[in-house]
């Protein structure tokens, strides 16, 4: 194995963090790190505790991240590890962040790997013995024998806002208002491996990240974490050392739920694992005001920071204006109404590199904006007449959009944005009559509601439309909803509106009649959204992290619009039992159970949604009929792609089906189905597989039994088609 | 019960030419499966024509692309789905590409793992790394470099591509090729109306 491939197997050690707590290994004698150490009863083992925070367990959900965690204030972690950006000398007292000599001397990279134009960023990680005090604030190294070529992942997280602070915090100018412009801070923006050596290891690391030059770069915290030896072969086959971990500060409390780390893999390690997901926060913090949220300043002892500049600039990102807030992230979709003033969006264009960071432009960069015909561009003035605005610094040049009269309901188009005659950016625009419209009765957060309950519980149509409207604010709120009555609940955007759920209920329970609801993400509920009230309609809403499925669906005439359901602990969709209910355009990825499991449901729509990397399958079907599965991709699943069983009378047609870990395509006890114009290549097992059904497999020769009829089947690997009547 | 190591259908069928089966029959056209199928075939037919030395040159020629062709596995790891893929025109008839997928994204910037994108159109083929460099070739032959923007830009499930000159409206496939531990990762291929 190269030694490059041994690094990528050895970050196998982060996928297990923390995984004692619910996968007990068989007590081993713990590192001398943890010496002095508060230990768990249960398994004789150290707790792992982050540096100076608390001790964080599962609440009665078993999940970190959801807001039934528990805290036991009276256990604080020590300092057992720093990590400092450069290469300083090992000496017997630590050295100290290299931030606190203030940002002229700190290592500068540039956004991307080496294969990409990027510079990456040294680092050395160091043993510590937790002995801090004055003179020796992150205490001495400790060469402790144990930990030699044991693997340390390095992970880097920005301040996108530039407050000062990683993650979300209400210690920062702004308070709890941008906190959920905060949250995508927890994600890592790069990641390396390196081997302890004598208490110390060295290495470099790419960051996807980065600013413009010429506003001193992003600052990036550099952010260590690492399992204690030994490598036990009855543990995970001995590829990942088996002891407790230790970690410096971090932003949040790392995932330790091992089925929620692993379940994008077909065995829990193997030689075919990678690094996928390596570094994945476990949802937000329990609280922005917890004590999480890591400062840039050189106070926090383990840690440390380094600068990344963007690339230069080739193309061009769409951001939102904040009036009051910075750091906005690039947009990736819009939505305008039909009436002002949500009919018109001001943005802001930046120059970008190739990753999307803002930067430096060069002396003659100019940008062309163009849009569809349903808008018009009303700033810059000359873009009407296709002439390119010169863009001159990195702040770049605001656009104003706003909506044609006339212009129906739904319509969607794109703008785009040229340099050098090419399309460097593009940005889909969609017009939602809801809108703005009609005026909302109640708003959250205000002095009346603090929360989106209390609003949904008390609101009153004051203008007597006949339509409880309640607008939310941008922000996180933590608390489980139910919408038990009529309702239109909407947010700006689901990218910045978050519900937390507790864990042990679903984080959006809807159960009457008539609720539409739009722009909402939900995070750590027992369910993302679950939908038993008929006539739901739910769009541009996103389920993330949640402790069960996505999207639960047991209503009747539901209708789900371009929804995301991503990394969630079951499937993305999950429907039982209704009629009629229709899902377009949706994302389903990277879910523990399948794409979506539909379970004796009729006359229902799937159609134009992306389905890919899920742990069971992509669409499994069972005693589903005179439904529509239609122009969906089902890719790179674990198991089947589409699986249909005692299904009847439905038309599947025009599905891309490839790479999966299964068939394709398999039936079994189908009948009249008609199974038309779809692809299904790649796959492990058979492109096409039936079992005792009788099925159409052309749309235009009459009955055709037999596949493949009018699909296209190749390169499956244990064939494309095989039959079966018995 | 047929036999399962003999596909009750060998090959790709490929029905049109309606418009609404223009587009699978590109894909059918650019399947690597088809190509994998027709080499069976060709194989096959052979098998019966041991002295055939042209034939065999064939089948020779045939066996070194199919190993040469990066490695499309079911599942892979790291991720790399094509999901949706859609173009748009410049005002000067420049054509770009997006592409939606699963692409490992962190993997492959964070840690040094090579990504390209292949764009194929009839004869013409189009390459593109990550440092914005375009390769082009015509009919499998030798690859020029070729001015252009390339690679604009690769966020977590996004890359956009700007064409160079050569592509027009119509038909073409894309795919997404990783390098790890050296060897070649191959995404689904998915069609494109350019």
């Amino acid at each position: 194995m190269s030694r490059c491939g041994r690094a990528l197997r050895l970050l196998l050690g982060l996928v297990l963090l923390g995984s004692v707590c619910v996968q007990p290994r068989a007590a081993a004698a713990a590192s001398v790190v943890f010496a002095g150490d508060p230990i768990n009863p249960s398994s004789g083992l150290p707790y792992e505790i982050l540096p100076g925070a608390p001790l964080v367990l599962p609440g009665p959900d078993g999940v970190l991240g959801t807001a039934d965690d528990v805290v036991d204030t009276t256990k604080i972690g020590d300092i057992d590890m720093v990590v400092r950006s450069g290469s300083p000398a090992a000496t017997a007292i630590l050295p100290g962040p290299s931030i606190a000599s203030g940002r002229a001397g700190l290592p500068v990279g540039v956004a991307g790997s080496t294969v990409a134009a990027g510079t990456p960023i040294p680092f050395t990680v160091f043993l510590s013995d937790g002995q801090a005090d004055s003179s020796a604030p992150s205490g001495h190294l400790l060469a402790a024998a144990d930990m030699d070529n044991i693997p340390v992942i390095v992970a880097a997280f920005a301040d996108f806002d530039g407050d000062g602070w990683i993650g979300p915090t209400d210690a920062d100018a702004a308070g709890a208002r941008d906190n959920m412009l905060e949250v995508r801070e927890l994600e890592p923006v790069g990641r390396a491996v390196a081997l302890f050596s004598g208490g110390v290891a060295r290495g470099s690391m790419a960051i996807q990240a980065g600013l413009p030059a010429s506003q001193g770069g992003l600052a990036v915290v550099l952010c260590a974490l690492s399992l204690t030896g030994p490598f036990d072969p009855s543990f995970q086959g001995g590829q990942v050392p088996s002891g407790p971990a230790i970690t410096t500060a971090l932003p949040f409390v790392p995932q330790r739920d091992l089925a929620r780390l692993l379940r994008d893999r077909p065995t829990l390690v193997g030689p075919g694992t990678t690094v996928q997901n390596l570094v994945q926060f476990a949802a937000l913090p329990a609280s922005a005001a917890a004590g999480l949220a890591i400062p840039l300043n050189g106070s926090s002892p383990t840690v440390d920071v380094a600068l990344a500049n963007s690339q230069a600039a080739v193309g061009a990102t769409f951001v939102e204006i904040h009036r009051t807030l910075p750091g906005g992230a690039p947009l990736h979709s819009i939505t305008l109404g039909q009436r002002t003033p949500s009919s018109q969006r001001h943005l802001r264009l930046l120059p970008a590199d190739r990753f999307g960071n803002p930067t430096d432009p060069p002396a003659d960069f100019s940008l062309l904006v163009t849009a569809d015909a349903s808008l018009r561009i009303t700033h810059p003035k000359g873009t009407r007449k296709l002439k390119p605005t010169l863009i001159k610094t990195a702040a770049g040049v605001d656009v104003v959009f706003a909506v044609r009269s006339g212009v129906a309901d739904g319509t969607t188009g794109r703008i785009a944005v040229e340099r050098n005659g090419g399309v460097v950016a593009v940005l889909p625009f969609r017009i939602d009559q809801r809108l703005g419209q009609p005026r909302p009765d109640a708003h959250v957060p205000s002095k009346k509601f603090k929360s989106i309950q209390a609003a949904v519980d008390q609101a009153t149509d004051r203008d007597h439309n006949g339509q409880l409207v309640i607008d939310v604010d941008p922000g996180i709120y933590r608390e489980n909803v139910t919408l038990n009555r009529a309702v239109l609940l909407r947010s700006r955007s689901a990218d910045n509106t978050f519900i937390v759920g507790n864990g042990t209920a679903p984080a959006v329970t809807i159960s009457s009649p008539s609720v539409t609801m739009f722009g909402f993400t939900t995070v750590g509920g027992a369910a993302g959204f679950s939908v038993s009230g008929s006539g739901a309609q739910l769009s541009d809403v996103r389920a993330w992290m949640n402790n069960g499925p996505g999207l639960a669906v047991s209503g009747s005439s539901v209708s789900l619009l371009r929804a995301v359901s991503q990394r969630n602990g079951g499937d993305g969709l999950n429907v039982s039992g209704g009629t009629a209910d229709v899902f377009s355009g949706a994302t389903l990825v990277d879910n523990s159970a399948a794409g979506a499991t539909i379970l004796s449901s009729a006359s229902g729509m799937i159609e134009s949604s992306a389905v890919a990397d899920n742990a069971t399958g992509g669409f499994l079907l069972t005693a589903v009929s005179n439904a529509a599965i239609a122009d969906n991709t089902l890719v790179n699943n674990i198991g089947i792609g589409l699986s249909l069983d005692t299904c009847s009378s439905n038309n599947i047609t025009g599905n891309v089906v490839g790479l999966n870990d299964d068939d394709g395509i398999r039936m079994d006890r189908t009948s009249g189905n008609l199974i038309s114009k779809n692809v299904s290549d790649t796959n492990k097992g058979y492109g096409i597989f039936t079992r005792r059904g009788s099925d159409d497999f052309d749309a235009q020769s009459g009955v055709q039994t037999m596949p493949p009829g009018d699909n296209i089947v190749g390169g499956n690997r244990k064939g494309d088609v095989f039959v079966r009547t018995n | 019960m047929k036999d399962p190591a003999q596909p009750a259908t060998p090959g790709c069928r490929c029905k049109g030419p309606s418009v609404e089966n223009s587009d699978l029959r590109q894909k059918c056209q650019l399947v690597e499966g088809c190509v994998v199928a027709r080499r069976g075939a060709l194989a096959t037919n052979l098998k019966h024509r041991k002295n055939d030395l042209g034939g065999l040159a064939v089948l020779a020629l045939a066996a070194l692309l199919a190993a040469i062709a990066p490695a499309q596995a079911a599942y892979t790891e790291p991720r790399l789905a094509l999901l949706r893929a859609s173009s748009v025109h410049s005002s000067t008839g420049g054509i770009s590409v997006q592409l939606e997928g699963s692409f490992s994204f962190p993997d492959v910037v964070q840690l040094d793992m090579p990504l390209q994108i292949l764009v194929t159109q009839g004869t013409l083929a189009a390459r593109f790394d990550l440092n914005g460099n375009v390769f082009t070739s015509v009919n499998g032959g030798p690859e020029q470099v070729t001015p252009g923007l390339g690679v604009v830009r690769v966020a977590a499930r996004q890359i956009v591509l700007a064409l160079p000159a050569g592509f027009g409206a119509g038909a073409a496939t894309v795919q997404v090729v990783a390098t790890y531990e050296g060897k070649p990762i191959s995404s689904n291929r998915l069609g494109v109306s350019l």
